[in-house]
């Protein structure tokens, strides 16, 4: 299915970008560590002194730690003052990197969070004995009210955006893509189905899903409706057990009525 | 057929547009030997209608003029079974101006048009999509395992 490929492959990107900013950052605390120890080396000439300023200062330990770590050794070193301004300098850039990245990861990933999907992915797991609506038009939509009236599992799979997010709108359980193709109806749960319904607007689109249910599912109560009566035996000899055309029954009906009057 | 045959005709059932509601209609009607006239604007399928020994009008059925020459003053029932809702509508209103005790057939696609033909006189209304819907769920229910 093509949307589903572009949509993983936007995400691995996505991913790329963010290990790049990662390198990028631990790169960046990595040399002002380099540099805070080599600068306070420089002056104080105690190794183990400046190792532990830079790194209490790049875990930002200052409101209380720093501090305290900085009165002890400060007499050990004259003429500081200046380093530590600097450390403390260094110490607001790493926190304020360290915590914008941190703020930019949550929120991209609440972003990125497709709660539909999500939701959807969670309850595929557990679909058996459901029903599946291939395309979301005026009929399926009185099948789907109808079927959830009397509680039973329903799921919707539609490419029209419009459609789909009516779909969710409703609360339904709905999955985007073109059900001719196996994958789609895989995951919607085909194997595991009691009836699938096809819906479409063409004969052929719905001729086409017959074919691919039939071939995932053996055993699946596979329901079509039609517009052209040609299509009807077309329907049942590619797998589908029911094939309705609204307009027929409806004139058969009327035709009774009119015959008995 | 003439204008003049189908006003002497007595008893008979109109069914305006022959589509696929309209031919199944034609087609019950023919089995029970109910007598019956098609009112149709597309003259290819008029033709054909005429090859098969129907008797046909070739115009719009939202005309009263045609409707007259149909024979609706004689007629028992009419059926406005068009693929548009709006001339099943105004041929729903014709109809019952020029007769108050003819039964009056016709089909809906929406809820709220369904509405408007009962206002306008309709005896009795099909939706085309409301009885598959009908029997799709008959089907879904009746393999409960």
């Amino acid at each position: 299915m093509p949307k589903i490929n572009k949509k993983e492959a936007l995400d691995t990107a996505e991913v790329e970008i963010a290990k790049e900013a990662l390198i990028l950052l631990v790169a960046v605390i990595a040399i002002v560590a380099v540099v805070s120890v080599w600068g306070i080396y420089n002056v104080s000439h105690n190794f183990r002194g400046s190792i532990y300023y830079t790194i209490s200062s790049l875990i930002d330990v200052n409101n209380e730690g720093f501090a305290t770590a900085i009165m002890a050794p400060l007499t050990a070193f004259s003429g500081a003052f200046d380093e530590i301004v600097a450390i403390e300098l260094l110490d607001g850039i790493v926190k304020v990197m360290l915590i914008g990245f941190i703020v930019a990861v949550f929120i991209d990933a609440l972003t990125k969070v497709d709660i539909n999907s999500k939701l959807n992915s969670l309850r595929r797991g557990r679909l058996d004995g459901h029903v599946i609506l291939c395309g979301y038009s005026g009929l399926g939509e009185q099948i789907v009210d109808q079927l959830s009236d009397k509680k039973k599992a329903v799921v919707i799979i539609e490419k029209n955006p419009t459609r789909l997010e009516e779909v969710n709108e409703r609360g339904y359980m709905a999955f985007d893509g073109d059900f001719t193709e196996m994958s789609v109806l895989k995951k919607a749960g085909a194997e595991k189905a009691r009836a699938i319904i096809f819906c479409a607007e063409t004969d052929i689109t719905n001729l086409m899903g017959i074919l691919a249910a039939r071939r995932l599912n053996k055993d699946v109560t596979i329901i079509s409706r039609g517009r052209e009566e040609f299509s009807v035996t077309k329907m049942q000899r590619a797998g589908a057990d029911l094939c309705i055309i609204p307009e027929l029954v409806a004139g058969l009906e009327l035709g009774a009525k009119l015959a008995g009057i | 057929m003439g204008a003049h045959m189908a006003r002497r005709m007595e008893g008979h059932v109109i069914v305006c547009g022959y589509g696929i509601v309209g031919s199944k209609i034609v087609e019950r009607l023919a089995e029970k030997g109910v007598s019956f006239l098609v009112i149709e604007t597309d003259a290819g399928k008029t033709a054909k209608l005429t090859e098969m020994g129907y008797n046909v009008v070739l115009g719009d059925a939202t005309k009263a003029s045609i409707l007259r020459e149909a024979g609706i003053e004689g007629a028992k029932a009419i059926a406005a079974v068009m693929d548009n809702d709006a001339k099943n509508l105004f041929t729903v209103i014709t109809a019952r101006d020029m007769r108050k005790d003819i039964f009056i057939a016709t089909r809906a696609n929406d809820e709220f048009v369904k509405e408007k033909l009962v206002e306008a006189g309709a005896n009795q209304i099909v939706m085309p999509q409301v009885t598959a819907c009908k029997e799709i769920l008959k089907e879904i229910s009746k393999m409960r395992s």
